[in-house]
């Protein structure tokens, strides 16, 4: 009797290692006022250690093997590594003035920077630690997106409200496409078909169709009791089934639940004050969505479309990044 | 470094009417000028029915809690010691109705910073365009003008542009105001939802 307690203690201990190993993760949220970095528990969702880092943190991502992350810390003109391993800055990259947004190539060795101030995207050679090429974009860069095989970015400039298609081997421009007014953020589909482009003053996205470069869809939103100029579209984030995609409305305080096969919003979940930027969990059940007013991260479960928790963060949270 | 060159369409986004409303040239700030705020945008719940000031408790308690000088902390505290004399069946109605004298309250005090700030933009203006002026005098004036003259106009520009950079360094911080106020807001909006769910 005692030997089949232990084994059942045993399979018990080891299906909560197992599950506990399955939904390892963290997730980290730049917080733009605070100068720091907060790292939460993906399992518990406990915020288990607060990073000081540079000036002004805004765009993060990780690197391919999850072994870093990538700060653009804005006001301190540079790129900060943050090893996840030790949760130290090991490392500082150029980036040109003002880094907002970043973005990492397919293969992990490129980061593309946005520069605000002075109409550049930086291509930053990771590897070399140095800016191998500045490309000339639109007036006031923002958005960026790479297709998935790599040969495309797209770069939003905020000014002539226009998406750039850019060939990342020639650094010509392949494209502009007008879109809504001040767009925001560029957003490939998984299959590369497609780009999704945010207009933050517009209150738009656009749906570019990425072989044509021409716009086929504009999505409008329309929340009942919300005056139009709160709505004010910015991270976009689509299912991996490329069923569903969610549009942040920043101070509508809604995120928008489309159907990207009608283009019909089936729904708006009421978040934090001015969603911002969002990130799915590993294994895409659960969206993470940062709230830049309330400080604090949504937390939605993605089948039931329902917001299940709030968890408070720094000030002036940014993005949000999952790692394993 | 190569700086790629690329050979953009110049076309201009104004020309093709780029899509979206126009930019109030009288905003300062970065963000984008929400005029007022609704209970919608915040409440997730029932809508407010009858006028809040009619309510004694009611008005009492925004009148307590909405005051610039009231801490979003401050202004929760005293909601949830309300909250806590209305019975549960009357919450719906009772808090629907508080949450919108709030907001009320909110936007008048809103109202006041927003045109402070237009004000903030309307000077920044006038010192662009009196800059410009006295640069075009600057330039405009004959080689051989006296000293006195010239120094007396640069000094004049100069202090035109300490007053336009001072400002734009206040910008930022001004700008926070009806954010501050949006979070304040907010906070009190789920305290009183708190309520609501107990």
């Amino acid at each position: 009797m005692q030997n089949v307690m232990r084994s059942a203690a045993g399979a018990s201990l080891a299906l909560l290692l197992a599950t506990s190993t399955a939904r390892a993760e963290r997730l980290f949220v730049s917080n733009e006022k605070d100068n720091t970095i907060t790292v939460i528990d993906g399992t518990t969702l406990a915020v288990t250690s607060t990073i000081k880092v540079g000036d002004r943190p805004r765009g993060i991502v990780a690197s391919k093997d999850g072994r870093s992350l990538y700060i653009c810390t804005s006001d301190s003109d540079h790129i900060e590594v943050l090893d996840l391993a030790t949760l130290t800055v090991t490392r500082i990259l150029p980036s040109g003035p003002d880094p907002e947004l970043v973005t990492l190539s397919p293969d992990g060795g490129t980061l593309y920077i946005a520069n605000e101030n002075d109409n550049m995207v930086s291509v930053l050679d990771i590897a070399a630690g140095r800016v191998a090429t500045e490309i000339p974009v639109g007036v006031e860069p923002e958005g960026m997106g790479v297709s998935p095989d790599g040969k495309v970015l797209v770069n939003t400039s905020e000014t002539t409200s226009m998406a750039h298609f850019i060939d990342t081997s020639s650094k010509q421009s392949i494209a502009n496409v007008l879109v809504g007014s001040r767009p925001r953020v560029a957003r490939f589909t998984a299959d590369g078909a497609q780009v999704w482009v945010s207009a933050e003053v517009g209150g738009t996205v656009s749906v570019i169709d990425a072989g044509a470069h021409a716009v086929t869809h504009t999505i409008n939103f329309a929340i009942p009791g919300v005056p139009a100029e709160s709505v004010q579209p910015v991270g976009i984030a689509i299912t991996p089934d490329t069923k569903t995609a969610f549009v942040a409305l920043g101070p509508a305080n809604r995120i928008a639940v489309v159907d990207t096969k009608t283009y019909e919003v089936r729904k708006y979940l009421l978040v934090g004050q001015r969603v911002w930027n969002m990130a799915f969990s590993l294994d895409g059940k659960r969206l993470y969505a940062t709230n830049g007013v309330s400080n604090d991260l949504s937390v939605i479960d993605v089948d039931a479309l329902r917001v299940t928790k709030s968890v408070p963060v720094g000030r002036l949270p940014w993005g949000v990044v999952v790692t394993p | 470094m190569k700086v790629m060159r690329i050979a953009w369409l110049g076309v201009s986004a104004m020309a093709l009417g780029a899509a979206g409303p126009p930019i109030d040239p009288n905003w300062p700030c970065v963000q984008r000028l929400v005029p007022s705020l609704t209970a919608s945008t915040l409440w997730g719940g029932h809508d407010a029915a009858g006028d809040w000031r009619a309510n004694p408790q009611v008005a009492t308690v925004v009148a307590a809690v909405s005051p610039r000088g009231i801490s979003a902390q401050d202004g929760a505290a005293r909601l949830d010691r309300f909250v806590a004399t209305v019975p549960n069946a009357d919450r719906p109605a009772q808090l629907a109705l508080v949450f919108a004298g709030l907001v009320d309250e909110t936007n008048l005090q809103r109202a006041q910073v927003i045109e402070r700030l237009r004000g903030i933009a309307q000077r920044q203006r006038t010192l662009t365009e009196l800059t410009s002026r006295i640069t075009a005098e600057l330039r405009a004036l004959p080689v051989d003008a006296p000293v006195g003259q010239r120094e007396e106009i640069v000094s004049r520009r100069a202090f035109l542009i300490r007053e336009y950079e001072d400002i734009e360094r206040t910008i930022r911080y001004a700008c926070e105001v009806p954010v501050q106020m949006e979070a304040k807001l907010g906070t009190l909006a789920q305290t009183l939802q708190r309520g609501l769910a107990d």
